[in-house]
């Protein structure tokens, strides 16, 4: 529930559970960049996020850990062993959830789990059975048959039902309805609670809030910075959107600590637009001395992040639009 | 029943192999069933294969053309172009969608993060192929052995086997130029193309070869002579063709495992 949960330290003397060096890879002739010079640590028993737009080479980094990719220079280590030379011990204790997700359609989901499990051999089926009851997932029906968040599902319980040292999932929640995204951060908890590593990726900065200890960005292929989420969420910069009972002029809260860019709309001036950075708490006890009809919260864009904190350090375009009209940010917030 | 990728393999081809088999069966049946009334008029048949240009009669019927003994009727209506492109063109499919397939189905990363390993993929995969052609070869065999048998024209069941084990280890070098090519490229298209573009061209080879005496050294590089050309009944089986065609297949495995060891997985 709580984003900004207290770092577990890594065990001492413990390797990192995953560690790139200089991670770079180029694909085809035109060599195009997946990841430039990636330096990356995931402390074991941590649950991090790796967050970037579509296209910023999580997905590449992910497949370069598993050795399904080989990179063009640097490595990759993963729970202490090189990532290719190593790959069936990392692969005998690593969970993986693929972003873009391909089962077999003949198969039920039962056959596509039961064949996994005897591939990988050990898999305590009675785990898999709770997994499967508590995501409310059908095994009965053929693949082919089912909706793709039922797909995704399916591929949840692969990554978890071995109990793996470290799981990497890319994209997890994607296609997952409310109630099962639910269930599946009660999963990360429990996962962080027993000491399992999590690595996973997202393009949704509230998802990552609610679930990581540390969150990396990544834009373009490469790291723009690490952040302790506990520390971001103190720093993160929320658009609020006020309506009034009557016209309230813009001065009242251009000195509030925080606030910035402070704009009336609507045709009697009765809806205040702002931006405050770090604590709303501020903003809520100015707002206490006028008739307020609405008050709307949004978590900007992850775009938006990039261009407050790291506009001097990369070379970005212009911040994406779409955040306004993002449902899951309205209200969203609630960090504690 | 799903142990591991040799068993998924088998389960996957089941169902295709016995439409082959059918296929098989219904056909070799067809073929001996007319046989009596051929072998009837097999002088004046014969008497019209033996006027026909020697370049003709080579093309279509191959140095075939004998209607007629029972041998020399399956030889040239079966073995020296059906059975081979049959068992060939089974091996290609099933070649195409073992190791290439799973990769465009997008079900490779899966299997690989589970463990797999990807030597032991290429080998399970490949021994699913091995035994689903074997069981089409087995299938073509016992098909034929029935069929002479109710025709009332048998021919020796050890005979039968050495020229079909003969013409399934072919089906299973030129299925392994696709798996091979497959495997390294991640395309089923490309796998059948490399596939077919090989078989037909050695199948060409070995015919161009037995028409013209100067092309005559041409059939040594064609797997089809090795495989006894276009009478692989009646033949003594040299051992020596039995080597080249397993030793084909093995160098391609092992060309497989080395290729896609090496290469990066397409999502």
């Amino acid at each position: 529930m709580n984003g900004g949960a207290p770092l577990r330290a890594a065990p001492q003397g413990s390797a990192p559970a995953v560690l790139t060096e200089r991670l770079t890879k180029s694909y085809g002739r035109s060599r195009s960049r997946g990841v430039v010079a990636l330096d990356l640590e995931v402390r074991t028993g941590e649950v991090f996020g790796f967050l970037g737009p579509n296209g910023a080479g999580k997905t590449t980094t992910i497949r370069v850990l598993l050795d399904l990719i080989r990179p063009t220079s640097g490595r990759a280590f993963v729970l202490g062993r090189d990532s290719h030379r190593e790959t069936p011990a990392i692969q005998a204790h690593s969970g993986y959830l693929p972003g873009e997700l391909s089962l077999y359609p003949s198969l039920t989901g039962r056959e596509t789990l039961r064949y996994l499990a005897n591939l990988r051999g050990g898999v305590d089926w009675g785990y898999a059975a709770e997994l499967t009851e508590r995501l409310d997932c059908d095994l009965e029906r053929k693949v082919a048959d089912l909706s793709t968040g039922n797909r995704r599902k399916i591929g949840l319980i692969q990554a978890f039902m071995h109990r793996p040292e470290l799981l990497i999932l890319d994209e997890p929640t994607s296609g997952l309805d409310p109630l099962v995204q639910h269930e599946f951060y009660r999963l990360l908890d429990e996962a962080r609670d027993a000491g399992q590593t999590v690595f996973l990726s997202s393009h949704v900065l509230p998802e990552v809030q609610r679930v990581c200890d540390r969150v990396a960005f990544v834009r373009e292929g490469a790291l723009v910075a690490v952040e302790d989420v506990a520390e971001l969420t103190g720093k993160a910069v929320r658009e609020i959107e006020v309506v009034f009972a009557e016209p309230v002029p813009p001065s009242v809260f251009e000195d509030v600590p925080g606030v910035t860019d402070v704009a009336a709309h609507g045709k009697k001036a009765t809806t205040l637009r702002f931006t405050v950075s770090g604590s709303l708490d501020p903003v809520v006890k100015r707002l206490a001395g006028y008739p307020v009809v609405d008050l709307i919260s949004r978590l900007p864009d992850l775009e938006d992040v990039f261009m407050t904190f790291y506009a001097g350090e990369t070379d970005a375009g212009g911040p994406g639009e779409q955040g306004a009209q993002d449902p899951r940010a309205r209200g969203g917030d609630d960090a504690s | 029943m799903l142990r591991n990728a040799f068993a998924k393999g088998l389960r996957d081809q089941a169902r295709p192999l016995l439409m082959w088999v059918v296929g098989v069966a219904f056909y070799v049946g067809l073929l001996m069933s007319i046989y009596p009334s051929i072998k009837g008029s097999a002088k004046s048949l014969q008497g019209y294969i033996d006027n026909l240009p020697a370049a003709v009669r080579a093309a279509f019927l191959g140095p075939g053309g004998d209607f007629s003994t029972p041998v020399g009727y399956v030889n040239t209506e079966l073995l020296s172009w059906l059975a081979p492109i049959v068992l060939i063109a089974f091996a290609i499919s099933v070649a195409a969608r073992s190791l290439a397939g799973e990769e465009e189905n997008g079900t490779l990363s899966l299997l690989l993060a589970n463990t797999v390993g990807r030597r032991r993929l290429v080998l399970q995969k490949y021994a699913a192929m091995l035994v689903v052609v074997g069981v089409l070869g087995a299938g073509f065999w016992l098909s034929l052995w029935v069929a002479t048998a109710i025709a009332g024209t048998p021919v020796g069941a050890g005979d039968l086997a050495g020229a079909m084990l003969r013409l399934t280890l072919l089906g299973l070098a030129v299925g392994s130029v696709t798996y091979a090519v497959g495997g390294a490229s991640g395309r089923r298209q490309t796998g059948i193309a490399a596939g077919a573009g090989v078989g037909l061209a050695m199948y060409v080879a070995n015919t161009v070869s037995v028409m013209n005496a100067t092309l005559k050294p041409l059939r040594y590089v064609s797997l089809f002579h090795y495989a006894g050309g276009a009478a692989p009944l009646g033949q003594s089986i040299s051992v020596e063709g039995l080597l080249v065609l397993v030793a084909t297949s093995a160098l391609l495995l092992a060309a497989t495992v080395w290729l896609f060891e090496r290469r990066d997985v397409r999502v």
